[in-house]
């Protein structure tokens, strides 16, 4: 890049071509105010508040800062006379049009225009006698949007935001001159216009026009004090800024500098915090009594709960005691879990929410790509050609996934959608295939036959990084194109069209989001998707890869740190002697060999009677899936109900023993999103009562059960579970970085963004036979 | 101003408008030759202003006026007309490169780059037949040199306003129309358009105080340095140029709280008043 010199306020600058002022003016130093400016946002200059003075010989001109690229040679004056007589014009008219109610206002202290008033010592009073709007306040009946567009100052955030970041593209400007205002088309309810509850224009407005609902005449904004943690309510692994309050959660905000989420919250992420300010929050353990369940300290609850387990233990076995982890536990408590019940109570029947699905990800992607987890990152799927978005309802489960593909189709790519309902997604797909529920296995090979038959794969690519091809190659010969159409019940000819435009442009990415009621319990449609995108070139390369996210917050920490019946922690198969071997060697758990349950296995198991005691961490067994008459029966039978859970759940009343456990903004510790990124959690704020961590909840457990096993801390936890998996390699927490760390890591603590191609003949990428 | 416009309007309708060529006006010169005496003559050579002028150089002037005066006053002779050629006050110092200027002070326009050769198309067409030489005529395409019109290409108007005109009410319509034009992107446009049509409201209505024009001023002075597009340049202009050269009456409706053109109702109504008032007391005064 050509290189320019700048010189703003007398100092002279060398900066890349094409940089704008208020850049290069930042690389000095030198403070240039903006309101419409967001360094997340598309350029926009529409408020003209960061104008600065171009000097050119004998005259200058006023030029927008913020949008305007430097020239090689040019002479700028930041808060020259002339600059500032215009920046006070700009504030006195901007304040002619504001209810400048500060005193009442809940952005007071945030708000970006108050502090330019401030800094530039405007007075509202320049053109008091001006008309200003009067629109009506709060009038539209959105959940979480508090509207009050008399204060807006027309920067037009939220529409970028809205449009570039979120993609829902709601928020619009209608009318013009002094008469404009943001709204949406036809002036419909937010939530008629389509609405996704996202929360970025709230997240973006300098005041509060578009303001919060949550908190409002509740807090000031120097009252809080906002901690930034991963949030672990799907596996995006956002970070997210944490506003609390007198013990509770008053709203969340987006951490631009996480690389995972860029800033970005969905729905979830951003509103969904009741169970944290419930009052229904587990504040003491109850032991039950009789029939009775009577509150007491953590230690007798303990105490209890270690009493009922060894009984049973003693009595029954190991094996007719499951633990049930929930999904949002940090790897520690996953790594806890399992030891507690391979080192204490000599079983494998210890699995997480997501860990049926996340094993066959791995057993898939693992076995044909060598590398068990989504190949890319989050990030890359902007950056796609062609998306094919699989699964879940994006929007609502993996959002940030979902606003990726929607960002690559802005930027004029393909995006195909398959999901049986009209989800939002589809608003900006090129296609929507709404296939039969649970048939995505035959739309993907569907999709692998029309690339072969019709010669669209890429040939090279797949002769020099794969092999056996002609595998997959006799094999779809067999699967007849009749037979794909009628399972996914969408026509052949459509089938073929989609396939052909997903093949038209690359790379191309597949996202696949877990959904627990239809997704496949195989591994052969994670291989059928990797194939798919082999015979595409789309592994290995920027902006492809196989995208399969998981169902719960730390789904792949689950299965890293072995919170799963079949592997002991970093995959290695219980079953392998010499990995068990290895494990009892690192911290001295002897893994018993027969296989454990996994959790539908496990309700199965207490139907029948084979399984006693069952330990719920963080889940509520009504919540699963499951028929409800099933659960309850199943919870009947039971010798021994432990729940350990943040609130009350309806599992409650049948339990022996409750433990009460912090929410995961309580707790310090680790979590790895599905783009494989272990990101450090931060205590946001103290649990309530006696509430505790789920991983000193776990290790009194442990101490009680088998003293030798206990850990000393979460750090030491940490680096005795990166001993044992690989990918770590020994990595310990306090090497993390803020931003986070992509296994597989380098001993120096790189990360690795993306799986690489193939260097030697041993690691190339695999092709698997097709089946239906 | 408006009078000189509507004369040589006149002059124009009257005499069908041809560019000049010169092939064209021998053929015709020469078929209108009987006819030329009957045709009214171009201006009065008797008047009180010469009707033909060139101007006067100084020494060591670039422009050749003085061939130009001899070459038009042998013209002249030559074809035994009456005129006599007079000397036009321009104020040269020496250095014009759009000279010679031949003026026509009656008719008020003028031609600059005269040249020897041309001078007896000048004559023929312009004294004797009353045709304007367009080519000749000084019009800049970017922007006139005459104060007394303010014409821009930016703005692309020219406004021909006489004393019926109330200049504050025609700044005023100007921000009336173009308030509802501005796309709102950006504030100084938006925000400023309106606070300064709000203000000029005020004036007209006879509510405008002092610091009101110096308001207008600095608006005009924001949108003209910081806007996003032209288009509030553009139109801060016609107000801004209306400000500039018609101080005095800004100056009177706010003030005296008197419109001279009789255009404003709510100050028409409040000089009435005054008169009113006025005439009672004199009738007050003459009772006594």
């Amino acid at each position: 890049m050509a290189k320019v010199t700048v010189k703003i306020n007398g100092q002279e600058i060398e900066v890349e071509k094409g940089t704008t002022i208020l850049e290069a003016a930042k690389q000095l130093g030198i403070y240039i105010p903006t309101l419409c400016y967001h360094p997340y946002l598309p350029l926009e200059e529409a408020c003209r508040i960061c104008v600065v003075e171009d000097i050119r010989g004998g005259w200058s001109t006023l030029v927008a800062g913020c949008v305007f690229p430097v020239r090689n040679g040019m002479v700028i004056e930041t808060e020259s006379e002339k600059v500032l007589e215009a920046r006070k014009t700009i504030m006195e008219l901007l304040l002619s049009d504001h209810p400048n109610d500060c005193m009442t206002c809940y952005a007071t202290g945030e708000c970006e225009l108050q502090d330019m008033a401030f800094r530039y010592k405007v007075k509202p009073t320049a053109f008091e006698s001006g008309e200003r709007h009067k629109y009506e306040i709060d009038p539209d009946p959105n959940p979480q949007l508090h509207l009050n567009m008399n204060k807006c100052i027309l920067c037009r955030r939220c529409i970028r935001a809205c449009h570039d970041i979120q993609g829902a593209d709601i928020w619009t400007k209608v009318g013009r001159g002094f008469d404009q205002k943001i709204s949406t088309a036809f002036d419909l309810p937010t939530m008629e216009a389509g609405c996704e509850l996202c929360g970025h224009c709230i997240d973006f407005c300098p005041v509060d026009a578009i303001g919060w609902r949550c908190g409002r005449g509740e807090i000031r904004s120097w009252t809080l004090q906002p901690v930034s943690t991963v949030c672990l309510q799907c596996p995006s692994g956002c970070r997210a800024e944490y506003d609390t309050l007198n013990g509770k959660v008053v709203r969340v905000r987006g951490d631009f500098s996480s690389p995972a989420n860029v800033g970005s919250l969905c729905k979830m992420g951003r509103f969904n915090f009741d169970f944290i300010n419930s009052p229904d929050r587990l504040t003491s353990a109850y032991v039950r009594n009789g029939s009775e369940l009577t509150a007491g300290s953590v230690e007798e609850g303990l105490k209890a709960a270690a009493e009922a387990l060894a009984k049973v233990r003693d009595t029954a076995g190991g094996n007719s005691i499951g633990v049930v982890c929930g999904g949002m536990l940090t790897n520690e408590e996953y790594y806890l879990a399992q030891k507690l019940v391979r080192g204490a109570l000599g079983s494998n029947n210890i699995d997480n929410l997501s860990g049926p699905w996340q094993q066959m990800i791995y057993d898939g992607l693992g076995s044909s790509l060598g590398l068990g987890a989504m190949t890319n990152t989050l990030g890359e799927i902007g950056k796609a050609g062609a998306v094919l978005a699989l699964g879940s309802d994006t929007i609502e489960k993996h959002a940030i996934a979902a606003i990726r593909a929607r960002k690559a189709a802005r930027d004029g790519g393909v995006l195909i959608v398959a999901h049986p309902q009209n989800v939002p997604l589809t608003k900006t797909a090129n296609v929507h295939l709404a296939l039969k529920e649970g048939s995505e296995d035959a739309l993907v090979l569907g999709f692998i036959k029309t690339i072969i038959d019709e010669n669209l794969y890429d040939k090279d690519y797949v002769e020099k990084n794969t092999v056996e091809f002609e595998r997959l190659q006799r094999n779809i010969e067999k699967i007849g194109m009749g037979e794909l159409a009628e399972k996914t019940g969408i026509s052949e000819e459509e089938i073929k069209d989609a396939a052909r435009l997903y093949a038209s442009k690359r790379p191309a990415c597949l996202i696949y989001g877990v959904d627990p009621k239809y997704a496949p319990q195989n591994e052969t449609f994670y291989r059928m998707c990797a194939a798919l995108q082999l015979l595409l070139g789309s592994v290995g390369v920027e902006g492809g890869g196989v995208n399969a996210m998981g169902c719960a917050g730390n789904a792949q920490g689950a299965l890293d740190f072995g919170a799963i019946a079949k592997y002991l922690p970093g995959c290695n198969p219980v079953g392998r002697a010499a990995s068990r071997k290895a494990m009892a060697k690192a911290c001295g758990v002897e893994a018993p060999e027969r296989a454990g349950m996994n959790w539908p296995e496990m309700f199965d198991a207490v139907e029948k009677g084979e399984l006693k005691a069952l330990y719920l961490i963080g889940v509520d067994p009504f919540e699963l899936g499951l028929p409800k008459s099933k659960v309850e029966g199943a919870i009947a039978r039971l010798e021994v109900l432990i729940v350990q859970d943040c609130v009350k759940n309806k599992a409650f009343e049948y339990a022996n023993v409750v433990l009460p456990a912090a929410s995961f903004i309580e707790k310090e510790g680790t979590a790895t999103n599905c783009e494989r990124r272990i990101q450090r959690l931060h205590k946001v704020m103290a649990s309530p009562g006696d509430a505790q961590a789920d991983f000193e909840l776990l290790n009194g457990l442990i101490g009680n059960l088998n003293p030798e096993l206990k850990a000393e801390s979460i750090a030491a936890v940490f680096s005795e579970a990166a001993q044992l998996i690989k990918e770590l390699d020994g990595l310990s927490m306090d090497r993390i970085p803020v931003e986070g760390v992509q296994w597989p890591t380098r001993g120096s603590g790189g990360g690795t963004a993306r799986l690489e191609l193939p260097v030697d003949e041993k690691a190339k990428f695999k092709f698997y036979a097709a089946r239906l | 101003m408006l009078g000189r416009f509507k004369t040589l309007r006149k002059d124009l309708t009257e005499t069908p408008l041809t560019l000049f060529a010169r092939k064209d006006a021998a053929l015709s010169s020469k078929a209108e030759e009987g006819k030329a005496k009957a045709l009214k003559p171009f201006c009065d050579p008797d008047g009180k202003r010469s009707c033909i002028t060139v101007c006067a150089p100084k020494a060591g002037c670039l422009c050749d006026a003085e061939p130009v005066r001899k070459a038009l006053e042998e013209e002249i002779k030559s074809r035994s007309l009456s005129f006599t050629v007079g000397s036009a006050k321009t104020g040269c110092g020496g250095k014009c490169k759009r000279g010679p200027l031949v003026g026509f002070p009656q008719k008020s326009f003028f031609y600059v780059g005269v040249n020897a050769e041309t001078v007896a198309d000048v004559v023929q067409e312009t004294l004797v037949r009353g045709r304007i030489l367009f080519p000749l005529l000084s019009i800049d395409p970017n922007r006139s040199y005459r104060s007394d019109i303010y014409y821009e290409r930016d703005t692309g108007l020219i406004a021909a306003i006489d004393e019926n005109v109330c200049m504050v009410d025609v700044a005023k319509y100007f921000l009336d129309f173009e308030e509802g034009l501005s796309c709102g992107k950006c504030v100084p446009c938006r925000l400023g358009m309106k606070r300064m049509q709000e203000t000029m409201e005020r004036i007209v209505m006879g509510r405008g105080t002092e610091t009101d024009m110096e308001q207008i001023r600095i608006l005009c002075q924001t949108m003209i340095d910081a806007p996003h597009c032209d288009f509030a340049v553009t139109s801060s202009r016609p107000v801004l140029s209306a400000m500039t050269h018609f101080e005095d009456e800004f100056k009177a409706h706010i003030e005296r709280k008197e419109c001279q053109a009789g255009v404003c109702k709510e100050l028409v109504e409040l000089q009435k008043k005054a008169e009113r008032r006025q005439r009672l007391q004199q009738k007050k005064k003459k009772k006594k």
